[in-house]
């Protein structure tokens, strides 16, 4: 048995970094706002000043953006490894990322935003073709894996899918215009700044739901980590369960990808360090775990992204792979043995 | 707790006009079909055939691991089904991940049908969790991860897994395998005790035919899409084990209740022994293994003794004498 107090100790730690990386967040940009005026402006909501203006149609959706980003991929990113029993996998191996990535194409590229008049539905159409294209995938994934008796070959014909995919962006990007090519490419590069509130409020419902969703099956998941079989014989319905995570992880790689860019690295890294720091491959203390260091390492990360004093901002899909993947090859470095970790 | 209340030779497990096997999409593989029988409390059956005879099969179906193709199975009246983890408990052959789990959350697994949906563990639960690991004699284990673990105290921690679950039944497949004799004949004495001590109905597949015949209270016997069933006595009088296990390279016998592998004898000796002396009868054991029958005929050409005051064997082939100090040298020139 695990000691509890340890695991409470520190998700206070991890809660009170969260606190400091949400303020950090909001103080940083081309224009430095101090702590004291950030808690005014909170807390007397929005009004003429340019730092309210700062703060409310531009930092605080950032930031809002960053914490949802970093909730959504961990946990899609965790729930996968549980059924894959795969340190790889993620949202991206399933090849849900690549159909969103394809769903932007057709959009920026093969002339679907034509369809869109006003400037307010452009927007909705970005995301509207990247939720649909990771669908289209999501929906052949699910039909393959009614057939399919093993998780493995489901995971072979994700990355199947993957790449049936990316192949087809690449041809989209051999014949399209230099001027809309840059914009994919910028797509791409990913981006949590931007963010309307209509968009936060649609990425928050999609995010919570899946949350609150997924905690309902923690259960079996900890059931899942012994064997399918065993699983099965306890009384776990996996075929049920297995359903339910690749549509869970859909949801949450579909909308954050159409919004924010296809954020690699994050899904697959979050739950490795969640596992080490917590010592333990319970869902019921992971899921938590995810969350909170998903949403400070891409607080964190936006900042650095913003280097500070410069008006210049990062693409964050770089930022999170050049500074976490070595923070990820150290922790495995140290203990050496990924597999134990399951 | 329910299995406590449970009385002896009651039927826990019945199996009616089941048929086994695999349904593809293009054909029907029959396993086994028409299995009749039952399994009654406070009893360990084994459950024997050859490899590929259909004893996982049989065992997975019982599990509901896969479905049966006709027939029914019932657990004290009720359809077997996802809901009977309560009344069935599983060690199966399959290997188990997690290496992250200690043995502790590997055992509370077995309490996963009684928790709430968020499978926290009572005090109750850790009580029972406690007491499962103490009566499978892995106490100082508890915080040990699996990785770590042998693999008898592997099997004696799944079988705490099982006992967790408080069913009434407990399927294991094979669960002596890999595990060195002392491990196979204690994991199966200990089966045996929980099947005297708390009343489980407990089935066991395996091949250790001679621990079965020793300890289990009843024998299924697969062969050929059919289970022959009854006390392992039994079925050696009317010879039904023995008809089963001809076809392999074994001999019955009846003396020592076990089986002996066949040899090709062709060639003979005379060796004589009167007193069944530790060295005649290895002596013996000897000889039977190279290929000679020891015969009790004097005029044989080939004759051997031994002289137990020197400790030396003495062998004659048409007169001409050897000595020998080991059987090893003996053997060489036999």
């Amino acid at each position: 048995m695990k000691d509890p107090k340890n695991i409470y100790i520190k998700f206070i730690v991890l809660f009170i970094i969260l606190l400091i990386a949400i303020v950090g967040d909001l103080m940083v940009g081309s224009t430095y706002i101090s702590f004291d005026e950030i808690v005014r402006v909170l807390i007397h909501g929005q009004d003429d000043s340019v730092n309210s203006f700062i703060i409310w149609e531009l930092r605080l959706t950032k930031t809002i953006a960053a914490i949802l980003v970093g909730i959504g991929l961990p946990v899609s990113g965790l729930l996968l490894q549980s059924l894959f029993r795969n340190p790889l996998a993620g949202p991206f191996v399933l090849g849900i990322s690549s159909g969103a990535s394809l769903g932007v194409a057709i959009y920026v590229m093969a002339g679907g935003a034509s369809i869109f008049v006003s400037s307010w539905m452009l927007a909705g159409g970005l995301s509207l073709f990247s939720i649909l294209g990771s669908l289209m995938v999501l929906m052949a994934v699910l039909a393959v894996s009614l057939r399919v008796n093993d998780t493995l070959s489901l995971l072979v014909v994700g990355l199947m899918f993957g790449s049936i995919t990316a192949a087809l962006v690449s041809v989209m990007q051999y014949f399209s215009s230099a001027d809309l090519l840059q914009r994919f490419i910028v797509w791409t590069f990913g981006s949590l700044g931007g963010f309307s509130w209509l968009e936060v409020t649609i990425l928050s419902v999609l995010v919570i739901t899946s949350l609150i969703l997924s905690v309902f099956i923690v259960k079996p998941m900890n059931a899942m980590l012994i064997n399918e079989d065993y699983a099965r014989s306890l009384g776990v319905s996996v075929k049920n369960i297995r359903i339910f995570v690749i549509l869970i992880s859909s949801v949450l790689a579909g909308s954050i990808t159409a919004f924010a860019g296809p954020i690699v690295f994050i899904g697959v890294a979050i739950p490795h360090l969640a596992r080490n720091f917590f010592n333990t491959s319970d869902h019921k203390t992971l899921l938590l775990a995810v969350v909170l260091m998903g949403s400070i390492l891409m607080l964190v990360c936006d900042i650095i992204s913003q280097m500070p004093g410069y008006a210049t901002v990062l693409p964050i899909n770089s930022v999170t792979a050049i500074f976490g993947a070595p923070v990820v090859i150290w922790i495995i470095l140290q203990n050496k043995r990924i597999n134990a970790r399951y | 707790m329910q299995d406590t209340n449970l009385h002896k030779n009651i039927d826990v497990l019945a199996l009616s006009n089941l048929s086994i096997g695999y349904n593809t999409e293009d054909a029907i593989k029959i396993i086994a079909s028409n299995l009749n029988t039952v399994l009654k409390s406070g009893q360990l059956v084994a459950l024997l055939g050859e490899n590929g005879s259909g004893k996982s099969t049989l065992i997975r179906t019982l599990c509901n691991l896969q479905s049966p193709l006709s027939g029914s199975i019932s657990i004290m009246g009720k359809e077997l089904s996802q809901k009977s983890a309560k009344s069935i408990a599983v060690v199966l052959t399959s290997p188990v991940y997690a290496p992250n789990f200690t043995v502790y959350d590997m055992v509370s697994a077995g309490r996963y049908p009684y928790t709430n949906w968020l499978g926290k563990l009572s005090d109750n639960d850790h009580d029972i969790i406690q007491n499962s690991i103490e009566s499978v004699g892995v106490s100082e284990l508890s915080n040990r991860l699996l990785h770590s673990l042998s693999d008898g105290e592997h099997q004696r921690m799944m079988i705490a897994k099982a006992l967790a679950q408080k069913s009434d039944i407990i399927i294991l497949d094979e669960p002596t395998a890999h595990l060195d004799l002392i491990n196979r004949v204690e994991i199966t004495k200990l089966l045996q005790k929980l099947a005297k001590e708390e009343n489980k109905a407990i089935l066991m597949a395996t091949h250790e035919l001679d621990l079965a015949l020793q300890m289990a209270d009843r024998l299924w016997l697969m062969s050929n899409g059919e289970i022959e069933e009854g006390a392992p006595e039994d079925l050696v009088i009317s010879g039904i084990l023995q008809k089963i296990f001809a076809k392999l390279s074994l001999d019955f016998d009846h003396l020592s209740g076990g089986f002996k592998i066949k040899t090709e004898t062709t060639k003979s000796i005379y060796f004589k022994s009167t007193l069944e002396t530790n060295e005649e009868i290895w002596t013996k054991r000897a000889l039977h293994r190279v290929g000679y029958i020891v015969e009790n005929n004097p005029n044989n050409p080939l004759k051997l003794k031994y002289i137990r005051s020197t400790k030396k064997w003495i062998l004659s082939d048409n007169g001409v004498e050897a000595e020998y100090l080991n059987l090893d040298k003996l053997l060489d020139d036999i």
